[in-house]
């Protein structure tokens, strides 16, 4: 793994993801102000950024959950920005959203179930293979989805994703409000998912986290992407971070 | 002869039996409107006209094809669900993202309009429509005496109540309708066609009340103002029940059903109150329902 993210970007092939002066608005007031981000295949990108530049909004803005939005949006070279949101999925694009959406009304076994297949290309993880990853889903899989602990819901959320064969995830602050022991477990999760050929997205404000497992960067600024480098180049940048990021 | 309270048993049982099909409407009618509330946040005032719809397509069928009670209890309510479909589809679905009260705005004018047009062309007298021939005749037991087809008004009306709860709690289709009433934008991000999931819905809970409106015919005649007097009550038993809760409008149904049946034994001068009465008072006590969660 050391060796792919020593690698150029470009050599991955085209990108898979690629936005080009992304603009999204809530309403009348404009949250993105052209945002350009690559995520090429089977690499993983982490989006940083502090508190309310734009982090999830960029995630919910190329899904289309936010649907007043103008630029470029490309998957595997073919624009989704006109798609109705339920095609995106089926398109290979899973999203796991802040605070996990983890129905309370749905059994765990329901929550993990519910994301239809979208393609059977051999990245999707069956049942099977969940809960042999995931014991503690299978002892609980008929308890309503909320009576996990949260570390648990958050392997959940990811889970029910790995299930459906999407090529790309996008994963809005896994980690959020875990303690160190499950970080580390869901750090693990998407080392395994890397090696499996997916590509993630990552928004995350724990930026140790982060440099464990991403190999490239981006960081946000009021709505705006104001650098982006390589893994390679992270021990140089440390104070600029710091800085940008406010810690 | 046996009594309880100086009532005699007969009369008694008699009365519960009352309570209990007027119970098997409201709970088929307040389960429609609680399926659609839920997913939709739509408040249906045009249930009571799609259940007078579903009493008239049966009557029509009858008098135009001449088909019988058994195909019309099938075919009514799906012709009344095609026509929720196209409701929902063309203009219902174009207030979602507007404030709750258009759709109910919209709901209600649709509902007078039903009503004035059927008023127009059938008048306001009621049509007379058979039970079927096998279904006339009564049961006698030392208990209670009961109309063969007011029996079978309530194991149909228990057998589609409990068919909906198991369609919604027990299959994966129920699955994306509790996931969507939590989250409809999560669950389309999933890729699930959450539009078309709405539109069945509010099909689903129109047919519903299209049944009930064949069910009814036999026992209320078929008459264009037989949803408005309906509807009102059918508001307070969702009201009791908690809005949105399935278990919660079926089992209030039936309830309410027996307790105003009782209240005619007991006070009759209540009868015709007594729904509102309980109404206010789970109101004050329990504003959101007896089975609906507090938020």
């Amino acid at each position: 793994m050391t060796d792919a993210s020593a690698t150029p970007r470009e050599a991955r092939g085209p990108q898979q993801l690629k936005l080009r002066g992304l603009e999204a608005w809530y309403g009348e007031s404009q949250a993105l102000y052209g945002v350009d981000l690559d995520v090429y295949p089977g690499e993983t990108v982490t989006l940083l950024g502090r508190n309310g530049v734009g982090k999830t909004t960029t995630l919910r803005s190329l899904m289309g959950i936010v649907r007043k939005r103008t630029g470029t949006v490309e998957f595997d070279q073919r624009s989704i920005l006109r798609l109705p949101l339920h095609r995106v999925a089926h398109a290979g694009i899973g999203f796991v959203p802040e605070e996990r959406g983890i129905f309370a009304s749905l059994s765990v076994e329901e929550n993990l179930m519910l994301p239809p297949m979208v393609a059977r290309n051999g990245k999707e993880m069956s049942l099977d293979e969940i809960y042999t990853l995931f014991p503690n889903l299978l002892e609980r899989r008929h308890s309503p989805g909320t009576r996990l602990s949260g570390g648990e819901q958050q392997m959940l959320a990811i889970a029910r994703i790995l299930r459906t064969g999407v090529s790309l995830i996008l994963l809005d602050e896994p980690t959020e409000g875990l303690a160190p022991v499950i970080v580390n477990r869901i750090g693990e999760m998407l080392k395994a998912l890397k090696a499996h050929g997916l590509s993630v997205l990552l928004v995350e404000q724990n930026f140790r986290f982060a440099a464990r497992i991403a190999d490239h960067f981006y960081v946000m600024d009021q709505g705006a992407m104001i650098d982006s480098f390589a893994v390679a180049e992270l021990p140089g940048r440390r104070e600029a971070l710091n800085k940008a990021l406010g810690v | 002869m046996t009594m309880i309270f100086g009532v005699p048993l007969v009369v008694l049982t008699g009365q519960v039996m009352i309570g209990l099909i007027n119970g098997s409407f409201y709970a088929l009618l307040s389960l429609g409107l609680a399926v659609i509330f839920g997913l939709l946040r739509v408040v249906n005032f045009a249930h009571g006209a799609f259940y007078m719809l579903g009493a008239f397509a049966a009557w029509m069928l009858g008098q135009y094809l001449g088909l019988g009670y058994w195909p019309s209890l099938l075919l009514a309510p799906v012709l009344v669900g095609l026509v929720g479909a196209l409701v929902e589809r063309t203009m219902l679905r174009r207030l979602y993202d507007l404030d709750h009260l258009y759709g109910l705005l919209f709901t209600f004018g649709l509902a007078l309009l039903l009503e004035g047009a059927f008023q127009h062309f059938y008048g306001a007298s009621g049509k007379p429509f058979a039970a079927p021939a096998e279904m006339r005749g009564v049961i006698r037991t030392d208990f209670v005496t009961v109309p063969i087809y007011r029996g079978w008004v309530v194991v149909a009306s228990l057998l589609i109540c409990f068919g909906t709860w198991a369609l919604i709690e027990k299959t994966k289709i129920g699955s994306y309708l509790r996931a969507a009433t939590e989250d409809a934008t999560l669950v389309q991000a999933f890729g699930v066609n959450v539009p078309l999931l709405l539109t069945l819905t509010y099909a689903f809970g129109c047919a519903l009340a299209g049944v009930a409106g064949v069910l009814a015919a036999p026992i209320f005649q078929v008459s264009p103002t037989m949803g408005s007097n309906m509807i009102i009550i059918i508001f307070a038993v969702v009201v009791v029940g908690g809005m949105g809760s399935i278990l919660g409008a079926i089992a209030t149904g039936y309830l309410l059903g027996v307790v105003e049946g009782l209240t005619k034994v007991f006070y009759p001068e209540a009868a015709n109150i007594v729904i509102f009465v309980i109404m206010a008072i789970v109101l004050l006590l329990r504003p959101a329902g007896l089975f609906g969660k507090e938020n």
